[in-house]
């Protein structure tokens, strides 16, 4: 066997190759070889399929070996109207048309086996709706057949009453790992039988109009995908009242974002492997049917729920604390009404937050009486890490950042960030800016930090980073100019 | 250089190209190709050379050097081996990419494949048909009629 390799006489296999590496290929001479022709059609396939659609598609005019392999091989079919739109339709409706009949003629020639991507985003006039349904069949079934593996949807409407069925065949996609739709779906499961997406991990659903009809076709279709790991719900809820069971033994991530929910709408969260909760807009009940014991991070940012009494988001809200009692960081956005309702909670229920070490805080809210004692201290006491978005500087800005330097004793980074004002039409904004990130850096440099070994770091527009002061030498501030002011 | 005490991990295996050129590699690094994979596993003799009879010694060398790099995974951000990749992959002319395309293929190494198949992409990326042809040396072997067939097959391709 080695003989026949070791034969010296066939030294190449192709006889070409020593000269031509030394002669770099994109010279134009004439005698050059069509070596990217010769490939085999797999590999070619493998060339296109990276390629914007409209690119590979352009292949087919280079020579009669490259006609049409690129609609064997696309796997990723990325149709967006405004990516078409660009320098081809104009933005009138008839444009949106006939990108729909475009996207309808290009589905047409894909034949290639397994679809990894198909990114969808249209425009639908109400002329439009049932030609716009009716191709959405076809495109789904076809999509479906060619072993879909990420499907993603975005339809937007003229109209915002008018639904369109969501073509029924994606329930049967055995191969789809991720489903993302978008729009005004009229949005129903086949009846009479069971469905089951036996691959489908990643699930995010937006719906602006939505029924009690979608509440239970939600439930089912959670039960029917057994490896369900990020769920994303971003509902219009017109409704008063709901309960909606989230079911997913091996959900990691779950997101849901309602408007217009009422606050005794709760939702039943039984997921045992849960590590990350990020809930905003309007308040709703949160349960856990069984305590997440694995969960890590929380991140909330309730629209304006502060203003509307404590007590009453006390009674939404404790028993959504006491099941995050795990978590190790925490993410408020503008809102701090958990602390609030920590503070309300009594005693035997309120939960000791044993792992939590990490605070971060987008804005904080202004208006209530005495921000200062808004994180609880029992807490502070626990956190290493705080770090705290658009500040700017005011005096209760200063206030708030006194009481964590007074009370955070083991805080090991506070890290805080200036807000740019975007008014710099004059040389005045400017200066004004540049004052206001000095004297805040110099008075957070100041501070008298309980917890001795704590490092800050301050980030404004031009004060852009100012780390650890040297004890013993005193508070120091480090400048750097991001750039320089004009005078 | 001999066989070290610290067993298996660091055995060497011996690749040999189809020009006879032989390279003493690491296991771990000649494993990151399925064939060679399964090849020792139905190896009795793991001292004898491995043939790697449609790769040049030229490019063997070559794959060798994205072989080892991608074995010392630990050494490197992710952020770092990306870098390293393109500038391995710039550095190539075309007829070498084309080799080792062709090897990555053959000797099953899923990275090398996506890195000189996302490279040669590129190039096609950002130019017109005729720039395409001139650079890849592909002939055009339509009469003007057919390529006016083809452009009306799928105008919204060639109006963008």
């Amino acid at each position: 066997m080695e003989n026949s390799v070791n034969n010296g006489k066939k030294r190449r296999l192709y006889p070409c190759d020593q000269e031509d590496t030394t002669n770099n290929g994109s010279s134009l001479g004439g005698g050059q070889v069509d070596r990217l022709s010769s490939l085999p059609n797999f590999l070619l396939g493998n060339i296109l399929s990276r390629l914007p659609l409209y690119l590979a598609a352009t292949t087919s005019i280079l020579s009669r070996r490259w006609r049409g392999l690129w609609s064997r091989f696309a796997t990723r079919l990325i149709l967006r109207y405004c990516q078409f739109s660009r320098g081809f339709f104009t933005p009138y409706s008839g444009g949106r048309h006939k990108f729909l009949t475009i996207v309808d003629h290009i589905l047409r020639q894909i034949t290639s086996p397994e679809i990894t991507n198909f990114q969808l985003q249209l425009y639908c006039d109400d002329d439009d709706r049932e030609f716009c349904s009716s191709l959405l069949q076809s495109w789904f079934r076809q999509v479906c057949s060619q072993n879909a593996k990420k499907i993603e949807v975005k339809v937007e409407f003229d109209s915002n009453l008018s639904l369109i069925p969501l073509p029924i065949c994606i329930f049967d996609c055995h191969s789809l790992i991720k489903l993302e739709f978008r729009g005004n779906f009229r949005f129903n499961l086949p009846v009479n039988r069971i469905i089951t997406l036996p691959n489908l991990k990643k699930l995010e659903i937006y719906l602006p109009i939505l029924n009690t009809t979608f509440i239970r076709t939600i439930i089912t279709l959670l039960k029917s995908c057994p490896i369900l790991e990020k769920l994303t719900l971003i509902l219009n809820w017109p409704y008063d009242e709901f309960v909606m069971d989230i079911c997913a033994p091996n959900l990691k991530c779950f997101k849901a974002s309602m408007s217009g929910t009422s606050r005794r709408s709760r939702f039943m969260i039984d997921a045992p492997r849960l590590k990350d909760i990020v809930i905003g807009s309007s308040l709703a009940c949160y349960n856990f049917v069984n305590h997440p014991g694995r969960l890590q991070k929380v991140n909330i940012s309730f629209r304006h729920s502060t203003s509307k009494g404590k007590i009453d988001s006390v009674s939404v809200l404790s028993d959504f604390i006491q099941g995050i009692s795990s978590i190790s960081s925490l993410e408020l956005y503008d809102d701090l009404t958990i602390f609030n309702c920590f503070r309300y909670m009594s005693a035997k229920v309120r939960p000791v937050f044993h792992n939590l070490t990490r605070l971060i805080l987008t804005k904080y809210t202004k208006e209530i009486e005495n921000e200062s004692v808004l994180i609880p201290v029992c807490l502070l006491r626990k956190l290493k890490y705080i770090e705290i978005s658009e500040l700017t500087g005011d005096e209760s800005d200063v206030r708030f950042v006194k009481y964590i330097s007074n009370n955070a004793n083991v805080l090991e980074q506070l890290h805080v960030m200036v807000d740019n004002l975007d008014n710099f039409e004059d040389d005045d904004g400017e200066k004004d800016q540049l004052w206001r990130e000095y004297m805040f850096c110099r008075t957070l440099f100041n501070l008298s930090m309980r917890s001795s070994a704590c490092e800050i770091e301050f980030e404004g527009h031009y004060i852009i980073k100012a780390t650890t002061p040297n004890l013993d030498v005193g508070p120091s501030i480090v400048n750097y100019f991001g750039r320089q002011l004009s005078e | 250089m001999a066989s070290t005490s610290t067993s298996t991990l660091s055995r060497k295996l011996i690749l040999k190209s189809s020009d006879g050129e032989k390279f003493e590699v690491d296991e771990n690094v000649a494993m990151q190709s399925q064939t060679i994979k399964h090849m020792i596993e139905d190896l009795d003799d793991i001292n004898s050379p491995i043939p790697v009879s449609i790769v040049t010694g030229t490019i063997l060398s070559k794959v060798i050097e994205y072989c080892k790099k991608h074995a010392t995974e630990d050494s490197d951000s992710d952020e770092q081996l990306k870098q390293w990749d393109k500038e391995y992959a710039n550095n190539m002319d075309l007829n070498t990419l084309y080799y080792l395309l062709l090897a990555a293929n053959y000797m099953e190494i899923k990275g090398l494949l996506e890195l000189i198949t996302q490279c040669v992409a590129d190039m096609i990326k950002g130019k017109s048909p005729e720039e395409i042809r001139a650079h890849f040396n592909i002939k055009n072997d339509f009469t003007p009629q057919e390529e006016a067939n083809i452009r009306n097959e799928n105008p919204w391709a060639f109006e963008n």
